[in-house]
């Protein structure tokens, strides 16, 4: 009936900034869930939720870019937001290069954290909803023959139906009939589609 | 010795003591008045018959006497008499002796019978003179002093002399040594002073290491606070007559919150260290953040400082941390001056003008000591203050030069110090640190 819960996951090593800052954003409605420690975030985190993380930038044990490393490397695509006690401009910056939405100083004001939570969670919103489509088009991908994914590879380089029988050594009516039968599995009307579909999931280079 | 004395008569009273046994003249002797005198003449016997050795008699009289004793025969000098006025028994011996000399050796004596006489003298003894407390300088011409006890001075020259020099040394060597620990003491003292204000200015510095720390541990609070107070807000109706009060509680809790946080944030600023930043500066407004930042410590002091800032706000190029470093070292250098002005007069004016190129002008003045005659206040390590290093001024200086600036320090007309930094608008930031 609604849209699907939106989780804040909070690190914080400070109790007391932790239990604030959950209470805050359970205020506005936020799903939010608290670790005290980067270790037992990255036990218990689910990617498959959506959300982002707000993550203290210094932590004993790994310290916020490191967690930020560490997310990735387990292949989450989770928005990072970082708050720090202390910012300086080389730490931000790495920060932001590694594709955090936001670097915030303490004592974050509130509206600063509110728009970054927000830009977050349409960047997570849109990095599933990409995720989904291009899941998407991988099964149909898949359910295309062998012969049927060479032709997909030779239109994609941009050669013509009668190169692309030369190259395979038959006619150029089999090759169109091929062509038809890729657009009709991937769900594409018109070459214009397919090519966009294809740069979605990499094919085009 | 009647006949001798009675023309003394009228100036003297004189008593005659006879026929006394020795011992009642004994004891009578021993009971005189100071202003007396005794004259013993010969013993030779007691009333009741008793023999007397004349000289002994005269001896027991002598030792006995409250007054000082004289007498008309000198054998009994040396033996406790201050005086006599008498020919010398030895000198008439003598005399006699060579009379006998002359007619033994058949000499040709003349016709005329032989008197050979031996003139009196006074003879006096100096160690009396000097247990009665007796002046030579009253002693008539010509008397003999006798038994002069030989001073040291004569006896041992050599020896003296010796000693006079050791002692001399030895003391040269006690002040010497005296001197020497007074200096060593003061410098220990100077040593003990120094070393508490590198270890003062060590804390300091540690301080500022850790200000990025501190500024984190005390902005975590902060946090808290902020996030409590916003989610309290958003909990509170709106609309709800009854609750205005307490949204307007949590909201001051907001704003107090983002003061501490903007003063911890100023103080970080100020405190970090690292690369120099060119960018361009509102002097205005490093005016009055470092007014800000110095708040309390101005109301401790009991010190007005007034700002005087320019209508068109003058911007210039440059480090603002380096510049701020400027402005507060120079308005905490006039704090300084005004400590022994009473606490109604200690006016602090910091003024902004737009200069003639386009740069600004920064004045500082107070109404305080001024500054004093001789070294230049800019010399490295010259300080007036009880615990100033002496640099303040001079980084002062290298800060507003790399700046490509000036800086002047002057004694005002009205009394006080005023200093002034002039910064172009286009800084120069040469290589200076």
């Amino acid at each position: 009936m609604s849209a699907p819960v939106f989780t804040v996951f909070l690190v914080d090593d400070d109790a007391g900034v932790l239990k604030a800052l959950a209470r805050r954003l359970s205020v506005r409605g936020y799903e939010v869930r608290s670790y005290s420690s980067p270790e037992h975030f990255l036990e218990e985190h689910d990617p498959a939720l959506p959300g982002c993380a707000v993550l203290d930038l210094s932590m004993p044990g790994l310290n916020g870019l490191e967690l930020q490393a560490a997310l990735g490397a387990a292949g989450a695509q989770r928005p990072v937001i970082f708050l720090t006690g202390q910012g300086d401009v080389p730490t931000s910056v790495q920060a932001m290069k590694a594709g955090a939405v936001d670097f915030l100083t303490k004592p974050v004001r509130d509206e600063a954290l509110l728009d970054a939570i927000a830009r977050a969670e349409a960047k997570d919103r849109d990095g599933r909803q990409t995720e989904a489509e291009m899941a998407v088009i991988r099964a149909r991908l898949a359910t295309l023959t062998r012969r049927e994914r060479e032709v997909l590879d030779h239109v994609l380089a941009g050669r013509l139906n009668k190169q692309i029988a030369w190259e395979l050594g038959t006619v150029e009516q089999t090759i169109k009939v091929h062509r038809r039968r890729v657009m009709d599995k991937l769900g594409v009307h018109s070459m214009r589609d397919l090519m966009q579909l294809s740069s979605k999931v990499g094919l085009l280079r | 010795v009647r006949e001798q004395l009675a023309p003394l008569s009228g100036d003297l009273e004189v008593e005659y003591w006879t026929g006394l046994p020795l011992d009642e003249v004994v004891e009578r002797v021993r009971h005189l008045p100071a202003d007396t005198i005794v004259l013993p003449a010969t013993f030779r016997a007691d009333p009741s018959g008793r023999v007397l050795v004349p000289n002994e008699a005269t001896k027991r009289i002598i030792d006995a006497s409250a007054a000082p004793t004289y007498s008309v025969y000198d054998y009994q000098l040396g033996r406790g008499l201050v005086g006599a006025y008498t020919a010398s028994f030895a000198e008439e011996g003598r005399v006699v002796a060579d009379l006998a000399a002359d007619v033994i050796e058949g000499n040709d004596l003349g016709p005329e019978p032989v008197v050979r006489t031996v003139p009196n003298a006074y003879r006096v003894d100096a160690r009396e003179l000097e247990r009665w407390g007796f002046s030579r300088e009253n002693l008539p011409p010509d008397t003999i002093v006798m038994f002069e006890e030989p001073s040291l001075w004569a006896e041992h020259r050599d020896l003296v002399l010796a000693a006079l020099a050791i002692i001399a040394l030895q003391s040269a060597l006690v002040v010497a040594l005296l001197v020497q620990r007074r200096r060593r003491r003061l410098a220990e003292a100077e040593t003990a002073l120094q070393r508490r204000e590198v270890a003062h200015l060590m804390r300091v510095s540690v301080l500022g290491e850790l200000s990025g720390a501190i500024a984190h541990e005390i902005n975590q609070p902060l946090t808290a606070i902020l996030s409590n107070a916003h989610a309290a807000l958003d909990m509170v109706p709106d609309k709800a007559a009854e609750f205005a009060e307490l949204r307007e509680t949590i909201a001051d809790i907001i704003e107090e919150d983002n003061r501490a946080a903007e003063v911890i944030n100023r103080l970080r600023n100020l405190m970090r260290k690292g690369t120099r930043m060119v960018e361009p500066i509102d002097v205005n407004g490093l005016v009055e953040a470092t007014a800000a930042l110095l708040r309390s410590e101005l109301i401790a002091r009991r010190i007005d400082l007034r700002t005087d800032l320019a209508a068109g706000a003058p911007i210039v190029r440059g480090d603002p941390v380096q510049i701020q470093q400027v402005l507060l070292n120079l308005i905490m250098n006039a704090m300084d001056a005004m400590a022994a002005i009473p606490a109604g007069q200690r006016t602090l004016t910091v003024s902004t003008s737009v200069a003639a190129d386009g740069g600004a002008a920064v004045t500082v003045s107070d109404k305080g000591i001024g500054l004093q005659e001789g070294n230049s206040p800019f010399d490295p390590f010259y300080t007036t203050k009880e615990h100033g290093l002496g640099l303040g001024l001079t980084i002062c200086m290298t800060i507003v030069e790399a700046h490509g600036g000036t800086l002047t320090l002057a004694n005002a007309d009205g009394g006080g110090a005023t200093a002034r930094f002039f910064l172009p608008r286009a800084g120069l930031l040469a290589a200076a640190e």
